[in-house]
C-alpha cells in the first residue's frame, strides 16, 4: 500500500462517516464477518460520530434545546455538523459557529418576516456560546488586583489603557435570555420572555460564570475598554461624564473585570 | 515478553481518570488512589475550573496526560502547534508521561472526534513511526501509544495490530499504553485471541495499563466506559501482570460517572486480581 492508498483509504471512511449516504459498496473496503457485515461495521461509526457530537452540542446549548424541544434540537445540531464538521482538536470549539449558522439559514428571512422566536432562538444561543467560553476562558480566581489608575483628574487619566479578564464576554440581546437561561438551568420550565433589549456582562467569579445587565452608556464604555480604548475617549463616546467613567474603572477593578492597566497585570 | 525497561517511566500503582465532580473527594487525598490520568483537551486550552483542578491534583499526585487528538496516523501534517501546547502543558504540571491513541481522527483538516482505525500494512508503520519520531521530538519526551478498540478492519491490512504495535514500539522508541478492555473488545469485534495479542507485546515497552467497561450489543461490543470492568476483561488482566513486572493501572469510567467510591472498589479488584498473580 503507497502512501497515497493510505490518504485514499482514510479520505474515502471519514467521508462515509461525515455522509453516510455517500458511502457506496464498502464489502471491497472492510471486512465482513458472518456475525457483522462491513456495512454494519462502518455504521457503529456512523452512529457514533453523530451521536457523540450532538451529545456535545446539547452540553453546550441546554437551552436551546430546551426552547426547541429535543427532536427539533436534534435536527438543527445534525444540520449543523454536516454544514460545519469539526476542525479544531478540541471540542470546547465545536459548537462556535451554531449561532452564525442558524442565522445563515433563517427560514424567516427567505420568507421576508422575521419571527420573534427565531429571533430568541439565536439570542439564547449567542448567549450560551458566551457562556461556554466564559467558562472555560482564564478567570481572574487567585489574582490579586492591578496596580491603580491614575486618579480622576491626575495626569495620565484619560490615556489609561485596561486590560479586561479573559473570561469576559459582551453580550446584546433582544431578550432577557439570561434570567431565561438561569431559569431553564435550574430545571424549570419559565414562559418564554419577551422582548427586551438587553446588554449584558458575562464573566466568572470562584469559577461560577455570572451575566449582569449594563445600561447602554456603560456596555459601550466597557466594550471600548476591552478593546484598547484610552478611557478618556471612551467615556466620551459613550456619553459619560468623566467622574461616571471613573466610578465605573474603579468598579470593574474590583470586580476583576479589569485585570491590567497600562499594560501591567498581576500574575495568576 | 523479557525485560522490564518501560523507557525508564515509573510505576505509579493504581489511578482513575480525573474527573470535576470528584474534585472534593480527590483535593482531601483520598486513600486507594495513588494517581490520576487527566484527558489532555479538557485541560490544554482551559483557564478555568479544569486547571485548576489539574494544577491542585499534580501538587497531591502523579498526573498523566492521556490525549485524543493528536492524530498520530492521520495523512494530514502533524498539528505542530498542538504537540507544543500539549509539550507546555505537561511541563507546566510535571506530568509522568503523555500518551495518546494509535489511530487517527481525521483528513483534509477536519476532525471527526472519533479513535479511526489504521489499515495496517508496512506503508502505515513507516508512516506511523516516522510521525512518532517527530511527536516526540516536539514533546521532548517518548509518546506512549494505546491500541484503540475497533470495530472495523480494512481487506487490505497485512499487518496483526498486536505485531504493528511492538514493531512501532521497537522501530520508534515510543511505549505502549496496553488497554486490556479494548484487547477485549476488539478480539470479540474481530474474532482474534485476546491472550495471544498480549503475549506478542513487548512487556518492556508497556508502560501502563488501562482497564474499563464495556457494552455488549449482541453481534459486538461497544467500548462505552459507563459500567464496571467485565469478567473475561478482569481475567485478561490477571493473564497480563502475570508476564508484567509491577505495571501502573488506570480505571477508565468516563460516561455515567458514579461515585467515588465505586472507582476505588473497582481498583480494589485490580489490586486483589494482580495479588494473585504475585
Amino acid at each position: 500500500m503507497s502512501a497515497e492508498r493510505l490518504r485514499l483509504l482514510q479520505t474515502w471512511l471519514q467521508g462515509a462517516i461525515l455522509d453516510p449516504a455517500g458511502a457506496g459498496d464498502v464489502t471491497d473496503v472492510v471486512v465482513t464477518t458472518a456475525r457483522l457485515p462491513a456495512a454494519r461495521r462502518l455504521a457503529i461509526y456512523q452512529h457514533g460520530y453523530r451521536s457523540r457530537l450532538v451529545d456535545c452540542l446539547t452540553a453546550h446549548y441546554p437551552v436551546a434545546r430546551h426552547l426547541l424541544g429535543a427532536e427539533l434540537f436534534e435536527e438543527f445540531a445534525r444540520e449543523y455538523l454536516a454544514a460545519r464538521p469539526s476542525r479544531s482538536y478540541t471540542l470546547e470549539a465545536l459548537g462556535a459557529g451554531f449561532a452564525d449558522h442558524l442565522a445563515a439559514g433563517r427560514p424567516d428571512l427567505v420568507a421576508g418576516e422575521r419571527e420573534p422566536w427565531i429571533d430568541l432562538l439565536y439570542d439564547v444561543v449567542r448567549f450560551e456560546r458566551a457562556f461556554t467560553e466564559a467558562h472555560a476562558a482564564a478567570g481572574a480566581e487567585f489574582r490579586e488586583p492591578p496596580p491603580p489608575a491614575p486618579a480622576l483628574g491626575a495626569p495620565g487619566w484619560a490615556d489609561t489603557v485596561v486590560s479586561t479578564v479573559e473570561c469576559l464576554r459582551l453580550v446584546r440581546a433582544g431578550f432577557p435570555v439570561h434570567a431565561f437561561a438561569v431559569a431553564v438551568r435550574a430545571g424549570q420550565d419559565p414562559p418564554l420572555p419577551q422582548p427586551r433589549e438587553v446588554r449584558l456582562v458575562l464573566a466568572r467569579t470562584d469559577f461560577v460564570v455570572t451575566a449582569a445587565e449594563l445600561d447602554e452608556p456603560r456596555y459601550r464604555l466597557l466594550t471600548a475598554l476591552r478593546d484598547g480604548v484610552p478611557l478618556g475617549r471612551a467615556g466620551d463616546d459613550a456619553g459619560l461624564t468623566p467622574p461616571e467613567a471613573d466610578a465605573c474603572l474603579r468598579t470593574w477593578t474590583a470586580d476583576r473585570l479589569i485585570v491590567g492597566t497600562n499594560g501591567r497585570t498581576s500574575h495568576r | 515478553m523479557p525485560g522490564t525497561d518501560r523507557l525508564g517511566l515509573p510505576e505509579l500503582g493504581f489511578g482513575v481518570g480525573l474527573r470535576s465532580r470528584h474534585a472534593d473527594q480527590v483535593l482531601r487525598r483520598p486513600s486507594g488512589v495513588d494517581w490520576f490520568e487527566v484527558i489532555t483537551e479538557n485541560v490544554l486550552d482551559n483557564g478555568g475550573y479544569a486547571r485548576y483542578l489539574l494544577d491542585q491534583v499534580a501538587e497531591r499526585f502523579p498526573v498523566v496526560l492521556h490525549g485524543v487528538s493528536l492524530s498520530i496516523g492521520s495523512t494530514d501534517p502533524l498539528d505542530l502547534d498542538y504537540l507544543r501546547r500539549v509539550e507546555r502543558l505537561a511541563t507546566g504540571v510535571g506530568a509522568a508521561w503523555v500518551s495518546d491513541h494509535l489511530c487517527w481522527t481525521g483528513v483534509l483538516g477536519l476532525n471527526t472526534h472519533d479513535l479511526l482505525p489504521l489499515p495496517l500494512t508496512e506503508e502505515s508503520l513507516r508512516h506511523v513511526v516516522r510521525r512518532v519520531r517527530v511527536a516526540q521530538d516536539v514533546l521532548e519526551r517518548p509518546l506512549v501509544l494505546e491500541n484503540p478498540s475497533t470495530y472495523l478492519a480494512f481487506t487490505e491490512s497485512t499487518v496483526p495490530e498486536s505485531e504493528f504495535l511492538a514493531r512501532l514500539a521497537e522501530e520508534s522508541g515510543c511505549g505502549l499504553l496496553l488497554d486490556v478492555n479494548n484487547v477485549y473488545v476488539s478480539a470479540v469485534n474481530h474474532e482474534f485471541d485476546p491472550y495471544d495479542y498480549i503475549r506478542t507485546l513487548p512487556a518492556d515497552r508497556i508502560v501502563y495499563l488501562h482497564l474499563a467497561g464495556h457494552t455488549d450489543r449482541g453481534t459486538h461490543l461497544i467500548d462505552t466506559h459507563d459500567q464496571p470492568v467485565a469478567d473475561p476483561v478482569w481475567d485478561l488482566y490477571e493473564f497480563t501482570t502475570g508476564l508484567l513486572p509491577p505495571v501502573s493501572v488506570l480505571l477508565e469510567w468516563d460516561d455515567r460517572i458514579p461515585p467515588f467510591g465505586v472507582l476505588t472498589a473497582e481498583l480494589d479488584k485490580a489490586r486483589e486480581r494482580t495479588a494473585r498473580v504475585g
